[in-house]
């Protein structure tokens, strides 16, 4: 069997919304992934821990609590810090201008409501193809 | 992508970046990797129906063996999917506590393998001792009557129950119920987990094998019953290394790593080669010679 393509599945912070986490984790497990999902409330710290034990290819950041900003530049930070370079996605509810700046940051993909599944799905491969 | 041999230098320094790599290369039958030529490691298989708690009760059992500082390590098994190979891997969020003092955790998909495992565990287990974990859990995929592959790998099995799933029929049933040496009878804060206990009692009094079997009631919502859970099975692992057991379950995993290995080459070989029109004797030589090449003396 080849490779499989590993994702994590985390909510950082202060953040009970898990709807969109879950939504996105079934479409991807569908699309023939390895979906790990973390469950709610991670600090960045466990979830760049996670990252690096699953060996995953992709992070996906499910946030609606408005905190992104703080919570994607602390896990960048932990990332670089550790060693760890795989693409982040994020998706939830997240202005535009603040979208921009999140890619600026490094962010590879931020993804609001309404978003089709398939967009993210193609997404994920390309960013994965590139990486291996 | 990084050559093995680098990867292996740095998993021997201690890198877990490496060995993380190194079990998704065994993962993807990349790279095997024997036993490591260490001995005072314990793998505890922990399997059971899908609900019952597998995962709770790993997270609060390890938290015990972590007080006692050791390094505690955890294999995670969900199912891969029929249709897409896609899998979603849920076993972490109920041990989200154990992230945050030091555990390893690993989730791994079943990726087609019938019996509750995947098709790495072996390889996993020999990296994580390897590496120094000293407990290694080993949690199934919910597990049905005839997933018993757990006891060709673990040095202790803990069959986890929760009440109300069944009578006493169920319990008489051959399979999974035979393999466990400690029944964990979890959710025992529910008012029915008086008959499965009396129902296990039952069982064990009727077990003439001489094993020993112990029963144990845990609450993961009350925290209740996992000191005894632990000492229970830790006294499972010294009666096991003086009485020679042990030894016996480690060949019994070996042998099972390595009859896995050895069907999956011939299983690839078979679906290589054309038997239209050949009978079976034909294609054992044909099998044997692809399997030996020029050491094959077929005729």
């Amino acid at each position: 069997m080849g490779k499989k393509i590993r994702v994590l599945i985390a909510k950082p912070g202060l953040d009970g919304h898990d709807r969109g986490a879950k939504v996105v984790a079934h479409a991807l497990r569908d699309a023939g992934m390895e979906v790990i999902y973390t469950g709610l409330r991670q600090t960045p710290g466990q979830i760049v821990n996670a990252a690096i034990q699953e060996d995953v290819d992709v992070i996906g950041l499910s946030i609606l609590s408005g905190a992104h900003m703080e919570l994607c530049g602390r896990i960048l930070d932990l990332m670089k810090e550790k060693g760890l370079n795989v693409p982040i996605f994020v998706g939830g509810i997240i202005p535009d201008e603040d979208a921009e700046k999140l890619k600026e940051m490094g962010i590879a993909g931020v993804y609001g409501p309404g978003t089709p599944l398939s967009k993210i799905v193609e997404d994920i491969r390309m960013a994965t193809g590139e990486r291996k | 992508m990084m050559g093995v041999d680098i990867l292996l230098e740095r998993y021997r320094n201690g890198d877990i970046f490496a060995l993380s790599r190194l079990i998704t290369l065994c993962e993807d039958g990349k790279y095997h990797f024997e036993e490591p030529d260490v001995e005072n490691y314990h793998v505890i298989g922990v399997t059971g129906s899908p609900g019952v708690g597998k995962s709770s009760v790993i997270d609060r059992l390890a938290a015990k063996f972590l007080n006692d500082g050791v390094r505690v390590a955890v294999l995670a098994v969900d199912p891969s999917g029929p249709f897409t190979q896609g899998a979603f891997l849920g076993d972490r969020v109920r041990m989200r506590d154990l992230n945050a003092r030091g555990v390893y955790i690993r989730s791994m998909a079943s990726r087609g393998i019938l019996g509750g495992l995947g098709p790495a565990v072996c390889d996993a287990i020999n990296l994580l001792a390897g590496f120094g974990f000293t407990r290694i859990f080993v949690e199934t995929v919910g597990a049905g009557q005839a997933d018993i592959d757990v006891m060709n790998v673990a040095d202790t099995i803990l069959l986890v129950m929760a009440p109300s799933m069944g009578d006493e029929i169920q319990i008489l049933k051959a399979g999974i119920m035979e393999i466990a040496d400690v029944y964990v009878v979890n959710k025992s804060d529910v008012e029915e987990a008086s008959f499965l206990r009396g129902q296990l009692e039952a069982l064990l009094m009727m077990d003439e094998s001489g094993r020993s079997r112990q029963i144990v009631n845990t609450s993961c919502v009350l925290d209740k019953g996992f000191e005894e859970l632990k000492m229970v099975v830790e006294k499972h692992y010294t009666d096991m290394v003086s009485s020679g057991e042990m030894a016996e379950r480690r060949r019994r995993r070996k042998r099972y790593f390595v009859t896995k290995l050895v069907m999956k080459e011939i299983q690839e070989l078979l679906n290589s080669i054309n038997i239209d029109g050949l009978n079976f004797e034909e294609i054992k030589k044909m099998l044997c010679r692809r399997f030996l090449g020029s050491r094959c003396d077929c005729v």
